[in-house]
């Protein structure tokens, strides 16, 4: 046979898997494609055994994983010429069982494959053991004390998760008219294929009729198969040619020459302690773009905990004359506290040793000045109140803006410059105002 | 030299550089802190697809690779662990992909948010028998850039799974750069099999290798035998196999023959000659041999700090080695490890990890580790060591 180089297979005297064989290379040869565009994907297993007498390209991998391994290949044939490829993938009841959410997501998805699952009932390779696709009959026997427990209808969850064509025969006799019907259906096609291991099923059950298993209809209802569209991209950022180094340089820095001189400090840095969803990590963020527009160098890192949108949310700011290498802050240049959130997060990171600078909210620290009256005279503190008029969200940037411009750390026009390009403009820029003409207010610890 | 600064995180670097280095298809799970590599790689990459869980990544992306078609992911430690099995399998099959891990804080699904660099032995054990899985790791974000070229030239050029190992500080941080060092590098290509079309000549998947069907030329000058040429499945040539199995040249299963066990040696001298090829490292010299400060990835910044302080206070017997191919451990590193007296290993995590790799559970007097688990390594917790 065109598709077969030998006759004489490894499974044992019986096997269903024999008749597969046959009947998978007899569709092929009917269904007339060349040996060399057809890729089969097989499990480790009894199944995978067909390898070997296939003249097709052969691809043989773990148990359980054969339909996404052939999902991968439909996914990395998308050209035009390649569409026409055949892929086919065996997988036991075993490798199905293990690999159940892989033909469900190819079957969501719709993928252009075919996959036949020979279900002889049991694990033939490791002593007859049951899989999920095992009857109660054969279930009842093996497994002591279990009962009731239904095998999967493989081929109803594939249908419902939107195969486009799914289907269990009884493996006897001439079926290769099922695998040509699988073969030619355009999205994700499953054949379930009822067979009996002889050395493991057989002595439960000499026939396969007793088991209540019978073919069922083409199931309706068809979805578009699945296609990976190609689209160009844009670059996350640009090189530069050499000879354009200059030239990006003065408009990337623009308003280098407006910047104030950061004094005779190296490096300052801030920690903000706020709330998530309350702007502390926008706010940071713009501080390390104002700074790069000012020609120094920075770093960002922010901590919140992983629901990201509520808790605390900690913003992390460097900004130095010279280039940044270790990036984490021990003791800050100013710590600044936005909410009770960010209260509660400062006390976990710096246990009342902190001896630095200060902004704090006029809420907080009015309802929690009891609670640490040491800080007092340990460090400087400024109460603000700009949660009340930037707003919540606007607080963290208010206080960011009032210590980065009230030190000379960063201009007001770099900041306002990169305001200006970030995705709520108005809004920061009135959070920038707010705290600029507090810098004009005499401050009151 | 002009200076072109941005203020940019690892993870952009990483996937613009896998993008330039000619990787064409991303396939992801979103697992923190390797989530904004999947954000940009959906934005980035001409193909990119989310997959259900990280088996089906792994299998997926050695589904593409059979293709001929260069998949990436990135994932951390609890993703790495499901995708384990299928990098054995493309590791056998001998596929190129390049698989990002950001490390965080463990064992187990430890700290999300929490960055560490503890997973360097589990891809010292991760291949069964002791076989070598190629591990690069960029120590800054100039490394970002070139490592991920290296990594994905050395997984296509050898035909092999290689790991980026990174970690979450690394790739979430948002750092000033100078990218105007920043070059697209030469993209060095799998090896394909040519073959005048003659219908009778027979091609074996894993027999053909003999400069892997490259000229000299192509190979940059060396001249490797040991990695098979390649043919896409589905070429219209020759038929060809891909085993995840024990094989033969041929590709089909082989119980332990001789010819199969010399197909399997083969995989570890081809990762021996990659990881020759690409040695990586960052090596200052200190005055004298006495002392050795090792490191690798994020710990690397502390050690550049420690070492400028230790320098401004005169203290200058310390060598630093910064190691960007970290696995198999390339000769020169091992080298200049035991040409120095002391050696102290700076890592972030609880064991010491590299140390292991190259000490062993020996207790060694001159080895020396420093440590921390939960936060980084300060330059301070290294001058309290070697000040």
């Amino acid at each position: 046979m065109k598709y077969l180089n030998s006759l004489r297979f490894a499974y044992c005297r019986g096997c269903g898997h024999n008749s597969v064989a046959v009947n998978t290379a007899r569709a092929l040869e009917n269904s007339g494609f060349d040996s060399l565009d057809v890729i089969t994907v097989s499990d480790i297993g009894c199944c995978g055994l067909i390898d070997r007498y296939l003249t097709c390209h052969t691809v043989h991998g773990l148990h359980g994983r054969a339909c996404a391994l052939a999902s991968g290949i439909r996914i990395g044939l998308q050209n035009k010429e390649q569409k026409n490829k055949v892929i086919l993938a065996f997988q036991g009841d075993g490798g199905a069982t293990i690999g159940l959410a892989h033909i469900l997501e190819a079957a969501r998805r719709n993928i252009n494959i075919t996959l036949i699952v020979q279900n002889n009932m049991v694990y033939g390779m490791t002593g007859g053991q049951c899989s999920g696709l095992s009857p109660v009959c054969i279930r009842e026997k093996a497994i002591k004390g279990e009962c009731n427990s239904r095998p999967y209808n493989l081929v109803k969850l594939a249908h419902d998760a939107g195969a486009t064509y799914s289907r269990r025969i009884t493996g006897i006799g001439n079926y290769s008219e099922y695998i040509q019907e699988a073969l030619s259906a355009d999205g994700f096609s499953l054949l379930e294929i009822m067979e009996v291991c002889p050395s493991y099923g057989m002595s439960t059950s000499n026939d396969l009729k007793e088991l209540e298993y019978h073919s069922d209809k083409k199931l309706e209802e068809e979805w578009p198969p699945f296609r990976l569209r190609k689209e160009k991209t844009q670059p996350l950022f640009h090189l530069i040619p050499k000879e354009d180094c200059r030239t990006v340089e003065s408009t990337s820095q623009r308003s280098g020459g407006a910047c104030t001189d950061i004094g005779q400090k190296e490096r300052w840095s801030a920690v903000i302690f706020g709330s998530a969803g309350e702007g502390v990590q926008s706010a940071t963020g713009l501080m390390a773009r104002s700074a790069l527009e000012c020609g120094l160098w920075a770093s960002k890192k922010g901590s919140y905990p992983i629901t990201v949108g509520s808790g605390f949310s900690i913003g992390e700011l460097i900004i130095s004359k010279k280039e940044i290498l270790y990036d984490e802050i021990s003791l800050p240049d100013i710590v600044i506290i936005a909410s009770i959130d960010g209260l509660n997060a400062f006390s976990r990171r710096f246990p009342w040793k902190y001896s630095g600078h200060m902004i704090i909210e006029r809420s907080v620290w009015e309802e929690n000045k009891s609670s640490f009256p040491d800080i007092i005279n340990k460090i400087q503190v400024l109460v603000k109140n700009f949660r009340k008029s930037s707003g919540a969200k606007g607080a963290a940037l208010s206080s960011l803006v009032l210590w980065a411009v009230g030190n000379s750390v960063l201009s007001e026009e770099a900041i306002i410059s990169c305001a200006s390009e970030s995705k709520y403009p108005d809004k920061m820029i009135i959070s920038i105002q707010n705290a600029l003409a507090e810098l004009e207010l005499p401050i009151h610890p | 030299m002009s200076q072109k600064k941005l203020l940019l995180d690892g993870s952009k670097i990483l996937v613009e550089s896998c993008v330039r280095a000619g990787a064409d298809i991303y396939i992801g799970y979103p697992i923190t802190p390797s989530n904004w590599i999947y954000r940009y790689s959906l934005e980035r990459f001409s193909s990119a697809i989310d997959a259900p869980d990280e088996i089906s990544v792994l299998q997926w992306m050695a589904g593409v690779s059979t293709t001929g078609r260069f998949p990436v992911t990135a994932t951390s430690f609890p993703g790495f662990a499901l995708m384990l099995e299928s990098i054995n399998m493309a590791y056998m099959m001998e596929l190129p992909m390049l698989i990002i891990l950001a490390q965080r804080l463990g064992p187990s699904t430890g700290s999300a948010t929490q960055g560490a660099q503890g997973d360097l032995l589990l891809m010292r054990g991760a291949i069964s028998g002791g076989f070598s899985l190629p591990v690069f790791c960029p120590s800054n974000f100039e490394d970002l850039w070139y490592t991920t070229y290296k990594a994905v030239n050395a997984a296509r050029k050898y035909r092999s799974p290689v790991v980026l190992l990174t970690s979450k500080e690394m790739v979430m941080t948002q750092r000033t750069i100078d990218i105007s060092s920043f070059k697209e590098m030469p993209i060095i290509k799998t090896g394909t099999h040519k073959c005048k079309k003659k219908k009778n000549c027979r091609f074996e998947p894993y027999g053909e290798l003999e400069l892997g069907g490259r000229s000299h030329e192509e190979l940059n000058g060396t001249d490797d035998e040991h990695v098979p040429a390649f043919l896409p499945a589905g070429n219209p040539i020759h038929q060809t196999r891909f085993n995840a199995s024990t094989h033969g040249k041929g590709g089909l299963i082989q119980k332990a023959t001789a010819e199969a066990m010399e197909n399997t040696k083969r995989l570890e001298v081809k990762i021996r000659e990659m990881m020759k090829e690409n040695t990586s490292f960052c090596f200052k010299e200190g005055k004298s041999k006495d002392r050795l400060l090792v490191t690798y990835g994020v710990t690397s910044y502390a050690c550049r700090d420690a070492l400028e302080e230790l320098e401004r206070k005169g203290i200058n017997d310390v060598s630093l080695l910064i190691v960007k191919s970290l696995l198999p451990v390339p000769e020169n590193i091992k080298q200049i490890i035991h040409e120095h007296g002391a050696v102290y290993f700076a890592e972030e995590n609880h064991t010491g990890a590299l140390r292991r790799v190259l000490f062993g559970e020996n207790d060694d007097p001159r080895v020396h580790g420093i440590n921390t688990i939960g936060r980084s390594i300060k330059p301070e917790d290294i001058l309290r060591r070697l000040g």
